[in-house]
């Protein structure tokens, strides 16, 4: 195994069991290294640029959120979101950077009655 | 707010603050767009240590948004190489338009938070982040 | 980008006492003891508090992916594994841990050794530290008669560089001030491997110890150099008692 794709590991974290309507927090953490082309390496070269240029999370189909620019996230950047939802299902996110490296994760949730 | 279009919807809320921006001088269609203070939080430390790391919260009061939705939200840093740091759509399924991260600063700067309502409103909170390091350099 | 020098301060604060002789336990009294955690800002301490948004964990994920795929046949369990190193060879070196999973990886897998700070190593490393959290590096009770304790107690005392520093000026007289800008903690290394912000990736304790060589504008040795190692060993002696807290958030 050589050196990872960027943006290939990544964690969605859900609570596995809410009740409906209740309101929880969705987290995505993802590795990336969000070159912003202004780095150099240790011997001076400067580290192309490479940033995601689109994120987007949904449940079951219905969106959480859509970025439209991702300029300063930091390098393995985190975003977390207070969701609420009337039934089972799954969150989905994916992801794409300048170069095109794709990812995606996805984490289910069970909803039980108030 | 559809002569808004063609430009980023931010821009107005950055303007209001006075802030020079890449895209002045700004068209007088700009000047229509309502933009308030007060619904909207931008919660940042004031000093930051390493701008590679700031931790932000945006969030909206809702009891202010009497019936609208938070369209977007957007994190402009207009002394970075790129001022555009973060814009999102919002989506249905948020309970709350709140929104946790960290950004990159590369200067001591106003941030400044911006909020677009579904009517076109725009709410926006600027808070000066004071960098007290810069990334370096440690050999490695 | 290289930083400017703001040391003029912490040089007028730094008065070092002289040794005849080193003393044989740790300057730093037992009650005094605190990780690095102690010192970082609220923002990085929450972040490395909640795994769930400390980026460290991405590294242990795949470590221990790797693990249950490589290792798990002769390891059942991955806690505690990390604990038992650095450790003493026979012939007198130390066996740091990055070392030993390379050591089983060649040997007992069948694998060509994984590269310095490459992700696999640095994954594996991450996931066997957090599996050991909680616990203490086991001390050999007769540590300090080893050479490998004798050398890197010297090296940790030897005045070196432009600034004419040595490990002690910061860590053991200067912690809990700053140093350009930075806040000193007491140097442990019971964090590691952690995520460092400036690295923006997860780095070891070695690729730590090369950056405080770094710092002290004197010569940085090798990573493979074995004054490392001998350091990592001296550095677990030192830090007797704190829990491992891998993988730590710093600056
Ligand atoms: C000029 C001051 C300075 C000197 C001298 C110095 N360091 Fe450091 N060291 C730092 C700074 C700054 C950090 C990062 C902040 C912190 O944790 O203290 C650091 C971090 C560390 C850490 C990691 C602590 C943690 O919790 O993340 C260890 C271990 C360490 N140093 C060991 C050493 C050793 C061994 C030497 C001698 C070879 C040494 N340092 C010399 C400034 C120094
Ligand atoms: C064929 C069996 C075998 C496999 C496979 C194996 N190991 Fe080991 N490992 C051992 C033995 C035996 C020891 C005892 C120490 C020694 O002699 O090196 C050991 C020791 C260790 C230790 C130190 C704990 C101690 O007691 O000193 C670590 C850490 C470790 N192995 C990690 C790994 C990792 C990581 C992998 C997978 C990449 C791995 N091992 C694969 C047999 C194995």
């Amino acid at each position: 195994m050589s050196e990872p794709i960027p943006g290939r590991n990544a964690r969605l974290l859900v609570p596995p069991l809410v009740r409906t309507g209740e309101e929880f927090q969705v987290r995505l953490l993802i590795q990336h290294p969000m070159e912003t082309g202004f780095r150099r390496d240790v011997d001076g070269n400067i580290l192309e640029v490479n940033l995601l240029e689109s994120l987007s999370l949904d449940f079951e189909g219905q969106p959480v959120f859509n970025a439209l620019t991702m300029n300063a996230l930091t390098a393995n950047p985190f975003l977390t979101f207070v969701v609420a939802v009337k039934q089972s299902g799954k969150f989905n996110a994916r992801w794409r950077d300048m170069k095109g490296n794709v990812g995606s994760i996805s984490a289910s949730v069970r909803v039980v009655a108030a | 707010m559809k002569a808004l279009a063609v430009l980023p919807w931010w821009l107005p809320a950055v303007d209001a603050f006075a802030q020079p921006t890449p895209q002045k001088p700004l068209d007088e269609r700009l000047r229509a767009a309502k933009v308030e203070r007060g619904g909207l939080s931008l919660d940042i430390p004031t000093l930051a240590e390493t701008g590679t790391s700031v931790p932000v919260v945006l969030f909206v009061d809702p009891a202010k948004l009497a019936g609208r939705t938070v369209a977007r939200l957007g994190i402009i840093a207009p002394q970075n190489p790129r001022p555009v740091a973060l814009e999102l759509e919002l989506g249905s399924v948020l309970a709350q338009p709140r929104l946790t991260t960290a950004i990159r600063l590369g200067a001591t700067q106003a941030v400044i938070g911006v909020a677009q309502l579904s009517d076109g409103t725009l709410w926006q909170h600027a808070i000066e982040v004071l960098l007290t390091g810069s990334a370096c350099f440690d050999g490695t | 980008m290289r930083c400017g020098l703001a040391l003029a301060i912490c040089v007028a604060l730094f008065n070092p006492p002289s040794f005849a002789q080193s003393p044989p336990t740790p300057l730093i009294a037992k009650e005094a003891i605190r990780s690095g955690s102690g010192f970082t800002s609220p923002a990085l301490r929450a972040q490395q508090k909640d795994d769930d948004l400390n980026p460290g964990m991405l590294w242990v994920d795949q470590g221990r992916e790797i693990f249950s795929r490589d290792c798990s046949g002769c390891h059942t369990k991955p806690e505690g594994l990390a604990a038992r190193l650095p450790k003493l060879a026979s012939d007198g070196s130390v066996v740091t841990l990055e070392h030993q999973i390379n050591r089983c990886q060649s040997e007992r897998v069948k694998q060509p050794a994984y590269a310095t700070e490459s992700q696999p190593l640095l994954g594996l490393a991450a996931f066997l530290a957090f599996a050991s959290r909680g616990m203490s590096h086991a001390v050999a009770p007769d540590v300090t008669q080893s050479a490998a304790w004798q050398r890197a107690q010297s090296e940790f005392t030897r005045v070196q560089g432009k600034l004419d520093f040595n490990c002690r000026s910061c860590h053991d007289y200067l912690y809990g001030k700053r140093v350009r800008n930075q806040a000193i903690s007491q140097g442990h290394g019971v964090g590691y491997p952690a995520y460092r912000v400036e690295w923006q990736t997860l780095g070891s304790l070695n690729r730590r110890l090369r950056a405080c060589f770094f710092g002290m504008e004197t010569k940085v040795p090798e990573a493979s150099d074995p004054i490392l190692a001998d350091l990592e060993l001296y550095l677990a002696w030192r830090a007797q008692g704190l829990p491992i807290e891998a993988p730590a958030v710093r600056r």
